[in-house]
């Protein structure tokens, strides 16, 4: 179900996720007749709009229109106009000039784009923005560039990061960081979820499934603000299509079906980069617990996170080694770690609750037809 | 006195070689209606340089092919129109194998799949000798010649029966367990009966036989399949063919509710090549296999294979590419699909919408099938 659409109002925005802008000379702001609409649209939909900014300073009356509605601004920190229910885009070192913006009024939520090649620095860069942020998106932008070169600087930048943030706990301040701190405290897949819970406009009145596809093709929308959108396979776009990752527990991973699309050609396929990348977060993720878990005692209160021996669930699922079973039981295990410690009675009346008629498929599968002749 | 029931032939090294598809020409002598190779020409022919870079990443790269053995096959078009090309890149496969000493060396076949028109030319026939320990060759006769000459036609429109049966008792003699492939479309049903009995009739003992996957399928045609395999079923059976014949329509394991999740499909398991050296994950996702949609290449001979486009192909399971109507059918077992046809077909550029097309003819075979087995064991006992 769609909760919320993302708006580009400019051609020129800022890119808050892993997609570039494709021809940035294009500087097509959005026009106030359709932003009224979208924004009509909106409401009576009752959905939530996230705004994305560009360089351009809106009219007035753009900004009226845009607060009929609940909203967000996603805005480049570099032309930071607004500071409430604004996310800042940091994007290279132009932005990164401009902290200080950050440092009036309360703190917000900031988006952090780093490429690989920039990567050596990302544990300084983490430090230079504490305290300015409550919760930093670290968005890598070139993920399929990744090799194993790079996959080694980032583990050990996110070690870095680690003990940063551990500090920070440590003090009390209990800030985010997605990449480290959002597998501790998840117990399901979280991910972007484009075209599932949320649908972007284009300044050309179009709908895609993110902004990244619209800079990819604008000529491939889903329909325009007048008419039907229809997303066509659209079920390739939920976990439980995805192959790979319904069998994963990289829960914060972004899950970023563009990126499945432009690398492997797929929407429901995650790149083996994207799968290593979600993986060494994670382990980041575990090994930040295991070190301030009891320190700041949530121990009893966050599952651990088990360790595994593989970065790519793809290798486990395509090892010939491994039995159907033994992988069935791993994953098994895997996805349920947050559930073990629950007691079955209460479990299965959460089934219960749930679907009662996965208990009747349970006692199909487990519970043996009594024959009264065998008496063994 | 029970009686053996034949089973087909043992394909070699079921599920443990790996096949490496060489698509030799985009030529055929042929223009069958129903086949799938929609962009048939006489341009396109593979190089021996594209086949020898082939060959060098594929035998230089065990850690992407780690398989025991292999099956080096040679297709068209017609594979045969290439037979001095073919004879040159098994020379250089052998060559390579020995030179590096290759575990492929000790294991390894020449597969083709021919229309059996040049198979008693003197270049096809001295290849046979040359590599005769090494080969398998299938050549495909699709029955009665009313049957056969209905579809399997040169552009004229003339038929190719004469020509291909006329090399059927040499193919025969050198290859005496071999079967041949049986396609079937809308308007052969009413021949299937009587070409399988023809096929058995010429000495043809083992028959795999499928219906298109395309969308062709008429109403009424179900029953006239299902007609038509009761009238074979029974043949088979009062004639005792059983013993030491075989035809793929009737399978003891087929029309039962799956029990597994896996991919009935082996594309990108297999490894395809086309004449420009683009890598494929199997020769139906060719570029001249295609009718709706752009051919998705998983690498090429020059750069070797992209990895992480193959990934959706060995991550591809049943379940997620199935209908709901697929995954809870009662007779679910057997029903094939064809992952380059279903991607031809789907409403956007994914492998993962399977085409149900042939969802009756599967169901009329399944009824067809357990009346066969119904009478056949209760003639000789199950």
């Amino acid at each position: 179900m769609i909760d919320y659409l993302i708006v580009i109002l400019e051609h020129n925005c800022a890119p808050f996720c892993c997609y570039d802008v494709k021809d940035r000379s294009r500087n097509e702001l959005i026009s106030l007749d359709l932003l009224k609409k979208i924004v009509n649209y909106a409401i009576r939909e009752r959905l939530s709009v996230n705004f994305l900014y560009g360089s351009t300073q809106l009219p007035p009356e753009y900004e009226m229109v845009i607060g009929e509605v609940g909203h967000m601004k996603m805005m480049p920190l570099g032309h930071a106009r607004s500071y409430e229910n604004t996310v800042f885009i940091i994007d290279g070192e132009e932005d990164l000039r401009h902290v200080h913006v950050l440092d009036g009024g309360d703190l917000n939520n900031v988006i952090l784009r780093v490429g690989r090649d920039d990567l050596v620095s990302f544990g300084a860069t983490v430090k230079s923005l504490i305290g300015r942020f409550k919760r930093l998106n670290v968005i890598i932008k070139d993920v399929h560039r990744f090799t194993e070169e790079a996959f080694s600087v980032y583990e050990r930048q996110l070690e870095d990061v680690g003990a940063i943030v551990g500090e920070e706990y440590r003090k009390g301040n209990f800030i985010e960081v997605n990449v480290l701190t959002d597998r501790v405290f998840l117990t399901n897949m979280n991910n972007c979820n484009a075209g599932t819970r949320h649908l972007t406009v284009a300044p050309n009145g179009k709908f895609y499934i993110c902004p990244a596809f619209y800079y990819k093709n604008e000529d491939n929308s889903l329909g325009g603000i007048d008419d039907r959108v229809e997303i066509k396979n659209a079920r390739l776009l939920e976990l439980e299509y995805a192959p790979i990752c319904r069998n994963c527990d990289a829960w914060h991973c972004k899950r970023c079906v563009w990126l499945n699309d432009a690398v492997t050609s797929e929407l429901n396929t995650p790149s083996h980069q994207q799968c290593v990348l979600a993986h060494l977060e994670r382990e980041a993720s575990r090994r930040f617990l295991e070190r301030v878990g009891t320190d700041i005692g949530i121990n009893d209160r966050v599952p651990t996170i088990p360790k595994l021996d593989y970065l790519d669930p793809f290798d486990v699922i395509t090892n010939r080694s491994v039995s159907p079973e033994e992988r069935e039981r791993h994953f098994a295990q895997l996805l349920s770690k947050p559930l073990e410690d629950l007691p079955v009675k209460e479990l299965l009346r959460q089934i219960y609750r749930t679907d009662p008629k996965m208990l009747t498929r349970l006692k199909e599968v487990s519970c043996a037809v009594v024959d009264l002749e065998d008496r063994e | 006195m029970k009686k053996n029931i034949a089973k087909p032939p043992a394909i070699w090294q079921e599920s443990i070689a790996k096949t490496v598809t060489f698509v030799v020409t985009e030529d055929c002598q042929l223009r069958c209606h129903y086949c799938y190779l929609v962009g048939k020409n006489s341009r396109n022919k593979m190089s021996f340089d594209v086949a020898r870079r082939s060959i060098d990443y594929i035998t230089g790269n065990r850690d992407v092919f780690p398989e025991k053995s292999i099956i080096w096959d040679f297709i068209g078009g017609e594979p045969f129109l290439e037979i001095e090309l073919i004879d040159e890149i098994c020379d250089y496969i052998k060559s390579k194998l020995r030179s590096e000493g290759h575990p492929w060396l000790e294991s390894h076949r020449f597969s083709f799949t021919t229309n059996g028109i040049l198979y008693g030319s003197e270049k096809v026939q001295n290849f046979i000798r040359k590599n005769g320990p090494d080969l398998s060759i299938g050549v495909t006769i699709d029955g009665t010649p009313q049957k056969h000459d209905m579809h399997r036609v040169y552009p004229s429109g003339k038929g190719s029966y004469n020509d291909t049966v006329r090399n059927i008792p040499l193919w025969l003699d050198q290859f005496p367990v071999s079967s041949t492939k049986v396609t079937v479309a809308s308007d052969d049903l009413p021949y299937i009966r009587e070409s399988v009995l023809h096929l058995y009739g010429i000495g043809i003992k083992h028959i795999s036989i499928n219906v298109v996957f395309e969308d062709v399928w008429k109403e009424g045609d179900d029953a006239i399949l299902e007609e038509q395999l009761v009238g074979l079923a029974d043949r088979i059976i009062d004639e005792e063919l059983y013993t030491d014949h075989t035809c793929s329509f009737f399978s003891e394991t087929i029309g039962r509710p799956r029990t597994d999740n896996n991919n009935w499909c082996g594309a990108g398991k297999m490894l395809a090549i086309d004449c420009r050296g683009d890598f494929y994950p199997c020769h139906r996702f060719t570029p001249f296999s295609l009718v709706n949609r752009k051919a998705p290449p998983v690498g090429n001979c020059f750069e070797g294979i992209d990895r992480n486009k193959l990934r959706p192909f060995l991550s591809l399971d049943l379940v997620t590419q199935s209908p709901r109507e697929c995954i809870d059918c009662k007779v679910a077992t057997g029903c094939a699909w064809c992952q380059g046809a279903n991607y031809d077909f789907a409403e956007t550029d994914t492998i993962y919408q399977r085409a149900t097309y042939l969802c009756k003819m599967h169901k009329a075979r399944v009824r067809a099938n357990n009346y066969y087995w119904h009478r056949l064991n209760a003639l000789i006992g199950s």
